[in-house]
């Protein structure tokens, strides 16, 4: 789906690449989370993969088209959406539908397709019934959903989440993420950026950055197995694998393949 | 000195199609040296709650008694509130603007008129009670530090007024994991070691339950729950159904309690959950 070879990122005035020389391949149907600590280059790198910013040094590849070449531009970013944390920002219509129809109307997709896609996105989002309401009076849960409607309206085939869930209530989290996880059963190809480590357990693999560079990945099993390695880069971990670790440490015989609370309480269950 | 809410009612577009209450009806007494956390979906009031309480907002109805100032509709005089009770916006890095974090951090301070000595001594404790360093970070540009930093000059700026109470309005959102975890324990050694009194809002149950002793939940500006934490997140269906949810030890706990494991308490964090397992399974 995506390739990105040697690529490097310098913002003007800058003295040190906020990308620095990475080399990854994100496959077509897979769910990856991306995290690292503030500063470290996350957005920077998900900017790069629809064409926002083209790399200083390197390539990066959508399907075979290179974002450095004009040409592919709309191409590219009708391929790859994004999503971004505020969903204030985001949101420019005063109905819901004309929303949603934004992105199609701006690709010249014709009227009744478009009326299709508005039908379609909002019910994988699960909004349907919002169709002609006005945005501003949503709450911030569903106004991320309708932003996600909108990109799912360009019929993209992945989707960047950059710190998409930061500003939203415990409800309005869940909602997005559970639509999150639609969407990748849908083999959406995903990539989502987060501080909230508790999130990267769903993913097919985690990725981490520090410094520009990608230092970490694999499984959310592997990642979160590396304890020192993951804390030298300011990590913490979901507090359900720390109360694992605490009590295999202290000698429970828990299995190490522990991530999600469900886990962790079928073992307890077994155990006590 | 304390605060108490009498039937404080706020009311947006009063006699008009549009009119809504911010608030409604709330009443509640505030201890010197508590720390309560606010919980509340997006556009519960949480925020109209803390305006009124440093004055930046008067109730439509009702009143509010504060550190011993009297806030009523009338108009009134609310400088001497706002030195003793301290409000950190969300985000409020965003309002740094001086050339140096001094700079930044003396603003509040010289302009209460107090003498240079006073205010260097101000700003030099602020920036001690924050974990900011001093010597290395007074004379750098507040746009040049950390974003960790940033939020911790911010809020050393409101210290350096020397508040009785501090009231912050989602203090980590947006920071990484470390940022978040050092302001959390920043926070909970303010009021701790040094008793101010804290009022946080917060959508992390996670920090609430590491914060506070006792929490209060909003929807429709109206008070649903005031409760101890840790009873508070006992129950699990209350918070569901109200669109917030509990810390994620609690609610492992709480499944294994359903399950029939002999636990008393639904414990939130990670050290007394762990203490309460190793004890149930014979490790302790």
């Amino acid at each position: 789906m995506i390739r990105l070879e040697n690529v490097t990122f310098t913002y003007m005035d800058d003295d040190f690449p906020a990308v620095d020389d990475v080399t990854l391949h994100i496959e077509e149907g897979s769910f990856v989370v991306l995290i690292g600590h503030n500063g470290s280059g996350k957005s920077t790198l998900a900017r790069l993969l629809n064409a926002l910013l083209i790399p200083t040094h390197g390539d990066v590849w959508v399907d075979n088209m290179n974002t450095k070449e004009e040409d592919n531009i709309w191409e590219i970013r009708k391929k790859v959406g994004m999503v971004f944390q505020n969903p204030d920002n985001q949101l420019v219509s005063t109905v819901v539908e004309e929303e949603v129809a934004f992105g199609p109307e701006n690709l010249g997709v014709e009227p009744e397709q478009i009326e299709e896609r508005i039908t379609k996105s909002l019910e994988q989002v699960g909004m349907s019934s919002y169709r002609k309401h006005p945005p501003h009076m949503l709450s911030g849960g569903q106004k991320q959903r309708i932003a996600i409607a909108g990109v799912l309206a360009m019929e993209p085939r992945m989707i960047v989440f950059d710190e998409s869930t930061a500003m939203l209530d415990p409800q309005g989290r869940k909602e997005v993420l559970e639509t999150i996880k639609a969407l990748k059963k849908k083999d959406m190809t995903i990539l989502l950026i987060t501080h909230f480590m508790e999130e990267a357990v769903f993913a097919d693999r985690v990725l981490v950055m520090d410094d520009g560079k990608i230092v970490m990945d694999g499984s959310p099993k592997e990642i979160f197995s590396r304890t020192e390695e993951l804390h030298s880069y300011q990590m913490e971990f979901p507090e359900v694998i720390d109360l694992a670790n605490t009590l295999r440490s202290a000698g429970m015989n828990l299995t190490t393949d522990i991530l999600e609370r469900d886990q962790l309480v079928t073992e307890l269950c077994r155990l006590l | 000195m304390s605060i108490t809410l009498k039937k404080v009612s706020h009311e947006y577009n009063p006699g008009t199609t549009f009119a809504t209450f911010a608030l409604k009806n709330l009443s509640l007494h505030i201890e010197d040296g508590e720390a309560v956390g606010i919980i509340g979906p997006t556009g519960s009031g949480k925020s109209t709650l803390l305006q009124h309480i440093n004055g930046l907002l008067r109730p439509t109805e009702g009143e509010l008694e504060v550190e011993g100032i009297h806030i009523s509709r009338e108009k009134q005089n609310l400088s001497e509130l706002r030195k003793r009770v301290g409000l950190v916006f969300q985000y409020p890095e965003y309002q740094l603007f001086e050339e140096t974090v001094e700079k930044d951090i003396a603003f509040g301070p010289t302009n209460l008129g107090l003498p240079p000595e006073e205010v260097d001594k101000r700003v030099q404790n602020a920036m001690e009670r924050m974990g900011l360093d001093y010597a290395s970070l007074h004379d750098r540009s507040p746009f040049e530090i950390s974003g960790g930093q940033k939020r911790r000059v911010a809020i050393a700026g409101v210290l350096a007024m020397d508040p009785k109470v501090l009231m912050l309005d989602e203090p980590t959102a947006g920071l990484d994991p470390l940022g978040r975890r050092q302001l959390m324990e920043t926070l909970r050694s303010l009021h701790r070691e040094q008793k101010i009194t804290l009022i946080v809002i917060s959508h992390s149950m996670e920090e609430i339950a590491f914060l506070c002793e006792r929490v209060l939940l909003l929807k429709d500006g109206e008070l649903q729950l005031d409760k101890r934490v840790e009873e508070a997140f006992e129950d699990v269906a209350f918070m569901e159904e109200n669109g917030m949810d509990v810390p994620v030890i609690s609610r492992v706990m709480h499944e294994l309690r359903q399950a029939g494991k002999p636990f008393v308490r639904n414990y939130s964090s990670v050290q007394e959950a762990a203490k309460a397992i190793l004890k149930a399974a014979g490790h302790a």
